[in-house]
């Protein structure tokens, strides 16, 4: 068995009394696409921002190729960096900036490279992305979808090891989601790398992922692979994949009951 | 380095989550003050650095923008007010000194206050509200929509590429934008001197340079330095740790101009006892 990528092992996280993540434990292999899933306040988001290295967890071990990322010094943590891209839900462009600065910005930062080949760098980054024509363009300027593709081609700047995705596709349409979705698929199959994705679309999660961490109130409810999550007997995971709302426990059902919840 | 102060403004904010009530507020404030310490440190240690080391070419980028925002732009302004200011010392020196027949001494006492005081103070709260704000409101916005973030998880440190030049072009600029200020108070004074009290340009000069010293300058200029320093780091500070959203950002950019004022009366009070007592 190979050296995981991500090896996360009982890690916790509070934000005051509130348990955000409590003993999540994960692998993943490199070339593999992630899926965390998991319904809106149950800690995706947590999870990732600690794989990101910036939310230290109270308890636990985050290790990101084999090496223990909440025991780094700070010059550690910022080279490693450079192997992980991140894309944020809503973009996170900097709104000064054309998507071509943008792209550019990692390059200019920590390479030595001169103009012409960095122009040259983020021309193919763009391209990979479909965005070449929108180069100039600044963030305020373009859709939503074009926002996370140009995140997309941002975090692909340093030609990383693994890209973390914070809901790539929340707010998109589906032929905008589609399109990212075959993105992260090629970005695996093309250049083996691996992928992080926090969403809750099921429609997404059958086209990309080949593991599945399925969060419940911060635990750790599933972690297989897609066919685990499918096949799954447990409840809470079938009305989770199927969107099954009559087994939700919403009280009150009904406007009498509400109307009577309210009187008392 | 920039690690052990990170250590002492943790060590301040666990002191803080130890107390409650009166003293909690008193521990909040001093993690605040921590906080911008370790900026103001961190931050000219890397703008003295970014010459010579790191992405100096992002750095430049960085910095020409700034330079013409801290120094072109507000130029105006500073001009403006100092020019009203060395008028109105003119007019307020002015009566009481020609009743007692000492007219001609006017431009010694507009003179002095002006390098001593008024163009170093004047110049520095008007960099704050126009400024210091907008330093505050770049980099709470910034935060809120998770640039900052962005940047940490690319490995970009955001002392070094975006609190690095805000020092450089203040420490720089705020000083030359006192000298101008101290031009043109002694203009608008010279000129009102002349149209109020009839004293002649050449005499308004003479007597100015007859009172001043090299240290009344020296001591404005270094005065107007650390003011720019203060500013600076206290408004990056309130803009990096804004939170809350649209209301938090306003919030701190209140904040961050009211603590920069005081700061800057408190560090002016400092300097010229000092001066006062050891220079002069």
């Amino acid at each position: 068995m190979s050296t995981p990528v991500i090896e996360v092992e009982g890690v916790h996280r509070s934000f005051g009394s509130h348990k955000v993540l409590r003993n999540i434990s994960f692998r993943l292999e490199e070339g593999q696409t992630l899926c965390i899933l998991g319904a809106s306040g149950d800690g995706k988001t947590t999870l990732l921002k600690v794989l990101m290295g910036v939310l230290r967890p109270d308890e636990g071990r985050v290790s990101i190729f084999g090496q223990d990322i909440y025991a780094m010094s700070t010059e550690e943590l910022l080279d490693l960096r450079r192997s992980i891209g991140v894309t944020f839900q809503s973009g996170a462009l900097l709104n000064s900036m054309s998507l071509a600065e943008n792209v550019a910005l990692p390059l200019e930062y920590h390479t030595e490279l001169d103009d012409d080949t960095i122009a040259t760098m983020v021309k193919i980054k763009l391209q990979q992305v479909g965005l070449l024509d929108a180069a100039d363009q600044r963030p305020a300027e373009v859709s939503g979808g074009m926002k996370k593709r140009a995140a997309v081609a941002r975090a692909l700047a340093m030609d990383p090891r693994m890209l973390l995705y914070d809901e790539p596709s929340a707010g998109l349409d589906p032929i905008a989601t589609a399109r990212i979705d075959r993105l992260i698929n090629d970005l695996k199959n093309g250049m083996g790398i691996t992928n992080v994705v926090v969403t809750h679309e099921m429609e997404s999660v059958r086209r990309i992922a080949d593991r599945v961490l399925l969060q419940y109130r911060g635990s750790v409810l599933l972690d297989g692979t897609l066919d685990d999550l499918l096949e799954s007997s447990e409840p809470r995971v079938q009305q989770f994949v199927n969107g099954d709302l009559e087994s939700l426990a919403l009280a009150p059902t009904t406007l009498a009951a509400y109307h009577r919840d309210l009187l008392q | 380095m920039s690690q052990l102060l990170q250590k002492a403004v943790d060590a301040f904010g666990r002191i803080g989550r130890l107390s409650s009530g009166p003293l909690a507020r008193v521990n909040i404030a001093m993690g605040q003050v921590g906080g911008i310490v370790h900026l103001m440190v961190s931050g000219l240690i890397q703008a003295a650095m970014a010459p010579i080391v790191g992405p100096r070419r992002l750095w430049l980028k960085q910095l020409f923008p700034l330079m013409s925002n801290v120094g072109a732009k507000s130029f105006p302004i500073v001009s403006l007010v100092a020019f009203l200011m060395g008028a109105i010392l003119v007019l307020q020196t002015g009566e009481p000194l020609k009743r007692l027949g000492q007219i001609q001494e006017v431009p010694g006492a507009v003179a002095l206050a002006l390098a001593r005081e008024i163009a170093p103070l004047m110049t520095a709260i008007l960099m704050t509200a126009r400024v210091g704000a907008s330093f505050t409101a770049v980099l709470g916005s910034m935060k809120i929509n998770e640039e900052l973030l962005a940047l940490e998880t690319m490995g970009i440190s955001i002392t070094s590429y975006l609190i690095s030049p805000r020092f450089t072009s203040m420490v720089v600029l705020v000083p030359c934008l006192t000298v101008f200020a101290y031009l043109m108070g002694m203009t608008g004074g010279a000129l009102v001197a002349s149209a109020v009290y009839g004293l002649p340009y050449e005499l308004y000069v003479s007597k100015s340079i007859y009172y001043l010293t090299m240290t009344d300058l020296t001591s404005g200029l270094v005065k107007s330095g650390l003011f720019a320093v203060l500013i600076t780091a206290i408004c990056c500070h309130f803009g990096l740790s804004t939170e809350g959203g649209s209301v938090g950002l306003g919030r701190n950019i209140m904040i961050a101009v009211v603590t920069s004022i005081i700061a800057i009366i408190m560090m002016d009070a400092v300097a010229t006892g000092w001066i006062n007592n050891y220079i002069l």
